[in-house]
């Protein structure tokens, strides 16, 4: 049976099913049974789109900013604060014109980064402690949750991509920081190792040896930018507003893009000589 | 419109074809993924021409070959001690080290070992350094053990676009139990850290939970309520006033009020517990090599080859003693394997009784063996043969894009005072 | 028809796996490599070559052509080289070898850790190299062989496969061909009710 045999509103009283007392079944004009088997799908899906989500993302996300997320002694105030938010937004912005668009859902963001982390602390602890057997203090994630939850809140509340793009995303930049900071701020306080001032990150990092990974190859404090009085912490959180508000809008796009149905003829099932009898028109 | 789609089962033929064409994939698959060579783990993997040109490691000593595990008072050291030449025949392929960076470490599975110190030139290695072509320098790991086991430990100098240039290794036991662990440090205004390996674990697991909660909770408040088809046909139908309630909007303004208090309030909280606070430190060092020899003993090489059934690297050299008294030619060493001249005493007991015995051997020899005169010119055929040319894959130096080699000679005078000479040059392959 | 065709997979998948366990020792490093005699608890590196038809082309048990060839055995464990090691080369395979003794070296302490044996193999066919290996303390003695086949053909895993996977696509376009011309003559498709 095809999905109008649960929304025709004449089939449905000619069938004398009750209707839902949830007002969101009762404005799609659900059955009962159309309710049930509804929620069945929600769930379904729910669970399916969430493991999805996170592997397509957590790869993304390991690929393009894993180095700083790895390593405490990579950490630092103009890389990872820039790169990671900027990162990090992609897939939440797709996954919001998705939910929001068609479901008015606001909880793209927030599904995303959970997953991220769920599956970075599953990596961590399985991976990088439980086999090659490197400390926690070293390899513990950074959080993006807060940034996810003011994105979420700001297009609940606009209700405009436009408005998420220029607040949401901004706010996605300037809190990555900020949120991360009281995890951090017992690693930067200082240490003196044979009469050099190292902080506590840089100890952890050059006690713990990881094989092939010399301190040079760290891409930490680089480039110019200086002359704002040493607060390079604030400058990149800026820095990095700025363009997850660019990056937001590009990638909302792109989650529209992937958002599509559009139908075509297989070319494979043509050849494998096999024809619809008749052609399902949706 | 409404009936399901029957799809016509495909001629016999036409899917035996389909099977066939899928095979053919998954065989081209198989082969590409089985044919891909699978790189040898451990230091032969490393072509042999940069193992031989790159540091020529000497001296190198492990001064124990059992630790406990490390809990800040007990467990022992393991104090690897050396040095290396940095060959001024560096290979073309690889950038040389004179303007890059260098960083002292081991070689070995992960975070086996601890590192308490570090020192090269004499002076600590925490941060990058720079070394010389045509220099030796000095070096010292002070490692700690960390996870129980048996593992071959190297020293390593990783050089920028060189990579890991790995010295000799030797088998080092760590004994006890990994929960022992503990690494205390002392911070410069006073906080003392019982062990780095846990330190500040509590917060960050506790700032990750509670936003983990806080999203959970919220994305529970979307999941309880029907999610996809029932919204989607209600925004179909034009009611978004059922989808996002006052209660929606209301819970949102707090959530996004609360979220930027409690980030405000972390980093008030973090600030209040650690005033002062240092960024990241990287720096690149200066250190000394060690003093050139006032007196050497200058060595040309004339012709070399590698005699391959023989196992034999074959080299007719040139020899002028500038030193002041007569010396003769002990070792021969290069990537890591020490050939000694057998008949020579001085060179034999140079050699320490516990190094690893499968990259020493006494596979020296030398066409004229007696002293060389202080101011004398001479011209010898040496030869070092042993199966660890095989072995150590160092014949694979015939399929590299270079095909040199590079070494050190010990020359002992009487009173037991050594004098290094770096050999190399082209090499040919032949059979004897 | 199915069965068929799924057991036809599997044993091609089975096959190709089977192929490279048989490869040829080809300049693979000494960690995997395939080309050792195991003799008792050890292992002897086992390395043949003829100089003057491919130089320092590395061989296992398949020698090309006949010639002067020289095999190399390189002791792999420290402690083979204070012991007493003996090599023949014997001509044939299995029992009838121990009569066809071609060449022997007696047992010798191989300090360097290496020994060497040359031999000018005139005929093609099968030969023998056993290596004996006698602890002079204990008196223990181990004994390993390896088989080797001088001339034939030999099947490179690289041909074997190329050769396959082209059957395979040819297969499937004669298969596709002689499906449509037999849908032409009987004038339907088959295999649909």
């Amino acid at each position: 049976m095809a999905i109008a045999d649960y929304t025709d509103v004449e089939a449905r009283q000619t069938r004398k099913t009750a209707v839902s007392d949830d007002p969101v079944i009762a404005a799609a004009g659900l059955s009962a049974e159309g309710a049930r088997i509804s929620r069945q799908y929600d769930l379904v899906i729910v669970v399916i789109a969430f493991f999805v989500l996170t592997a397509a993302y957590h790869i993304h996300f390991m690929l393009l900013a894993g180095d700083w997320d790895f390593w405490i002694d990579w950490k630092d105030r103009q890389f990872w604060p820039t790169l990671t938010p900027v990162v990090a937004i992609m897939f939440p912005a797709a996954a919001q014109y998705f939910l929001w668009t068609k479901f008015r859902l606001p909880f793209g963001a927030t599904l995303c980064v959970l997953g991220l982390i769920i599956a970075e602390w599953v990596v961590r602890i399985l991976g990088f402690h439980g086999w090659a057997g490197f400390p926690f203090s070293l390899i513990f994630p950074a959080t993006m949750i807060p940034g996810a939850l003011v994105l979420d809140s700001v297009l609940l509340l606009t209700r405009s991509w436009l408005l998420t793009g220029i607040f949401g995303a901004w706010a996605f930049g300037l809190l990555f920081y900020p949120s991360n900071w009281p995890m951090i701020a017992g690693f930067h306080i200082p240490v003196e190792s044979e009469g050099q001032v190292a902080s506590v990150a840089d100890m952890v990092g050059y006690t713990f040896v990881r094989s092939a990974t010399p301190e040079y190859l760290r891409f930490i404090e680089r480039g110019t930018l200086r002359t704002f009085g040493g607060h390079s912490a604030y400058l990149s959180a800026v820095f990095s507003a700025f363009l997850c508000m660019l990056v937001y809008y590009v990638w909302w796009f792109i989650g529209m893009a992937f958002s599509m149905t559009p139908w075509a003829e297989s070319p494979v099932a043509k050849f494998l000589g096999v024809k619809p009898k008749e052609a399902s028109v949706d | 419109m409404n009936k399901t789609t029957q799809f016509a089962r495909p001629t016999s033929w036409r899917r035996f074809a389909a099977f066939a064409v899928v095979l053919a994939c998954a065989a081209i698959v198989d082969a590409a993924l089985w044919s891909s060579p699978v790189d040898a783990h451990g230091e032969r993997n490393q072509e042999a021409f940069l193992r031989m040109r790159t540091l020529l490691w000497y001296d190198v000593n492990w001064s124990t070959d059992e630790v406990g595990v490390y809990d800040g008072k007990n467990g022992g050291e393991l104090v690897l001690t050396g040095k290396f030449h940095v060959v001024e025949d560096w290979p073309g392929n690889i950038t040389p080290p004179d303007d890059t960076a260098a960083f002292l470490s081991t070689g070995g599975p992960g975070s086996v070992m601890v590192k308490k110190g570090s020192y090269l030139g004499g002076q600590p290695a925490i941060f990058s350094s720079q070394v010389k072509r045509g220099r030796d320098y000095e070096f010292k790991l002070v490692m700690a053990g960390h996870h129980p086991g048996k593992y071959h430990i190297h020293p390593t100098l990783m050089v920028k676009e060189a990579g890991p240039l790995i010295g000799p290794g030797a088998w080092v036991e760590i004994k006890g139990d990994n929960s022992d662990f503990a690494f205390p440090m002392q911070a410069m205004e006073g906080t003392q850290i019982p062990n780095l390996a846990t330190w500040q674990l509590g917060t960050v697991f506790s700032w990750h939970a509670l936003w983990g909660v806080i999203a959970v909770l919220w994305l529970l408040w979307w999941i309880r309520r029907p999610l996809f088809i029932p919204r989607m046909q209600a925004l179909k139908n034009g009611r978004e006033d059922v989808l996002i309630t006052k209660a929606d909007i209301l819970l949102g303004a707090v959530l996004l009020v609360g979220t930027i208090g409690i980030v405000f309030a972390g980093v008030s909280w973090a600030n209040a517990k650690y005033p002062i606070s240092v960024p990241l430190q990287s720096r690149i060092m200066q250190i000394e090599p060690l003093p050139l020899p006032k007196q050497t003993v200058d060595v040309k090489t004339l012709n070399a080859s590698y005699d391959v059934p023989g196992r034999s690297l074959k080299a007719k050299l040139q020899i002028t003693n500038n030193t002041d008294k007569p010396v003769q030619l002990g070792e021969f060493t290069s990537a890591n394997v020490r050939f000694v001249n057998g008949s020579v005493p001085i060179a034999k007991s140079a050699v320490p009784g516990d190094y690893p015995k499968d990259v020493v051997n006494e596979g020296l020899h030398v066409s004229d063996n007696t002293p060389i005169a202080a101011g004398e010119t001479r011209v010898v055929d040496v030869d070092a043969t042993d199966a660890a040319w095989e072995l150590e894959r160092l014949t694979s130096l015939l399929n590299d894009p270079d095909n040199s080699f590079g070494a050190l000679l010990f020359f002992y005078d009487d009173d037991g005072e050594r004098h290094i000479s770096v050999v190399g040059g082209p090499i040919v392959p032949r059979f004897l | 028809m199915r069965v068929f065709l799924f057991a036809l997979m599997l044993s091609a998948l089975a096959g190709l796996l089977g192929l490279e366990v048989a490869s040829a020792h080809d300049g693979v490093p000494i960690d995997e490599d395939q080309c050792k005699i195991k003799v008792g608890p050890f292992s002897i590196h086992f390395v043949g070559y003829q100089p003057a038809e491919s130089g320092t082309k590395e061989l296992c048990r398949a020698v090309p052509t006949t010639g002067n060839t020289i095999f190399v055995m390189d002791l792999i464990e420290p402690a083979l080289r204070s012991k007493n090691i003996a090599v023949a080369l014997y001509k044939g395979s299995g029992e009838e070898a121990a009569d066809q003794k071609l060449s022997e070296i007696p047992a010798h302490v191989y300090s360097a850790g290496f020994l060497r044996l040359d031999e000018d193999l005139t005929e093609e066919g099968r030969y023998l190299v056993e290596v004996a290996v006698v602890d002079p303390a204990t008196g223990q003695q181990y004994t390993g062989r390896m088989p080797i086949r001088v001339g034939g053909l030999i099947l490179s895993t690289a041909y074997l496969l190329v050769g396959a996977i082209s059957l395979l696509i040819f297969g499937a376009v004669g298969a596709y061909l002689y499906g449509v011309s037999r849908e032409k003559r009987i004038g339907h498709r088959s295999g649909n009710a």
